[in-house]
């Protein structure tokens, strides 16, 4: 199904600086992996080795944190807006 | 403390306070109330340079600034509490005349010392609430543990190149702290500095006005003013580029090893690599589902 991907901030970097990539994936794992293939190296910055988040990396379906839904499993609908962002500490 | 009305100062205080008076939601009584309250802002940079002007023009009646670095020319396309001729002076002593001379009633202290955790206990039970205006995430995490430890709320600002996020840690029950939406700080290769990767000047500004904002509804709130919403359970996002606001939404992790434990104890974290605590290893993520969440105070974290 057709998502719309968002990276915020200097994460914007990690997909060539692109503002909005609509692509076609089920889950959060499947966008991961998607977008892995359009960009190379997406998958280390979101990822640890192991396949985990980075706990410094926050990713939001629809505004909803996914660690509070069904993690990189969760399901995505048709529509859906998947939002990533980086903490930052400048002040 | 700035002194209540007397006679003698009555019409200065409503003259220098009308805008505020003015309001339904502030009044005389909320202009009090912030008169009364005091707060910590640690760090006197891009973000803490407008949240001092505007809480000390506001009137807050007793202001704690803490910064242990000197005003380098480079700070000044930003950091607007210092000049040109403030370069090698300590910041909290050029902020402190910029300050005095906004709003002379406000009541300032400064201390010119690292944050560390040896010393940041008695700052920051001192103060009503904490603005977090620090550069760095050793800083920032060990702000938060603290103020979690003594139950002080916690405006949050943090800002890189074009990009700035805020929130507000409100302290109560069903509001969540900083580890609950960023559990451990990035190795450094992941998230570069604002020295390394750069800041476009405003940003700061935009955010920095913003935990002002923050700081003074939560004053207000607590005295019975009522002032809208504040950024609590909400991490607001301003893109620079964009010229756009967006929010998200901010939960409680019920298994949050700061705020979610009682026995959490600040002095057994090490601040100085990750701020991972002890005790408390990665969980994989795929073990654990939404419902697991609710199930133990030793999950470090979802």
């Amino acid at each position: 199904m057709s998502v719309r991907v968002e990276f915020l901030g200097p994460l914007k970097q990690v997909v060539g600086g692109e503002d909005i990539i609509e692509l076609e994936a089920d889950t959060i794992a499947g966008v991961i992996e998607k977008l892995n293939e359009q960009y190379q190296g997406v998958t280390d910055r979101l990822l640890e080795p192991e396949g985990t988040l980075h706990r410094h990396i926050n990713i939001y379906l629809n505004e909803e944190d996914i660690r509070f839904k069904e993690q990189l499993q969760t399901a995505l609908s048709p529509g859906d807006v998947v939002t990533v962002i980086s903490a930052i500490a400048g002040g | 403390m700035v002194s209540p009305p007397k006679a003698d100062k009555q019409l200065d205080w409503y003259n220098r306070y009308a805008r505020h008076i003015a309001l339904e939601e502030v009044g005389e009584s909320g202009q009090e109330a912030l008169n009364r309250a005091s707060v910590l802002i640690v760090g006197t940079g891009g973000l803490g340079s407008p949240a001092a002007f505007y809480l000390t023009a506001a009137g807050v009646g007793t202001l704690g600034l803490v910064d242990y670095d000197n005003v380098s020319l480079n700070n000044l396309q930003r950091q607007l509490l210092h000049g040109t001729s403030d370069v090698g002076r300590p910041k909290v002593h050029s902020a402190l005349e910029t300050l005095n001379e906004i709003n002379p009633e406000v009541n300032i202290h400064t201390c010119q010392e690292k944050v560390t955790p040896e010393s940041i206990w008695d700052l920051v039970s001192g103060y009503d609430l904490v603005v977090d205006a620090s550069d760095n995430f050793a800083t920032r995490f060990l702000i938060n543990d603290v103020c979690v430890q003594a139950g002080r709320p916690l405006v949050f600002g943090a800002v890189l190149q074009f990009s700035g996020q805020v929130t507000t840690f409100t302290r109560e029950d069903d509001c969540g702290c900083y580890r609950c939406l960023f559990p451990e700080a990035p190795a450094p290769q992941y998230v570069p500095t604002c020295e390394q990767a750069g800041i476009f000047g405003a940003i700061p500004g935009i955010i920095g006005t913003l935990q002002a904002a923050e700081a003074l509804k939560l004053i207000l709130g607590r005295s019975g003013h009522e002032v809208g919403s504040t950024l609590k359970n909400r991490l607001l996002l301003y893109d620079g580029k964009e010229s756009s606001f967006r929010t998200v939404k901010l939960s409680k992790n019920p298994g949050c090893p700061v705020c979610a434990d009682p026995a959490f104890d600040f002095r057994r974290v090490n601040y100085s690599d990750t701020c991972a605590l002890e005790g408390s290893p990665p969980i994989p993520l795929e073990s654990l589902s939404s419902t697991d969440l609710s199930l133990s105070a030793e999950a470090a974290k979802p």
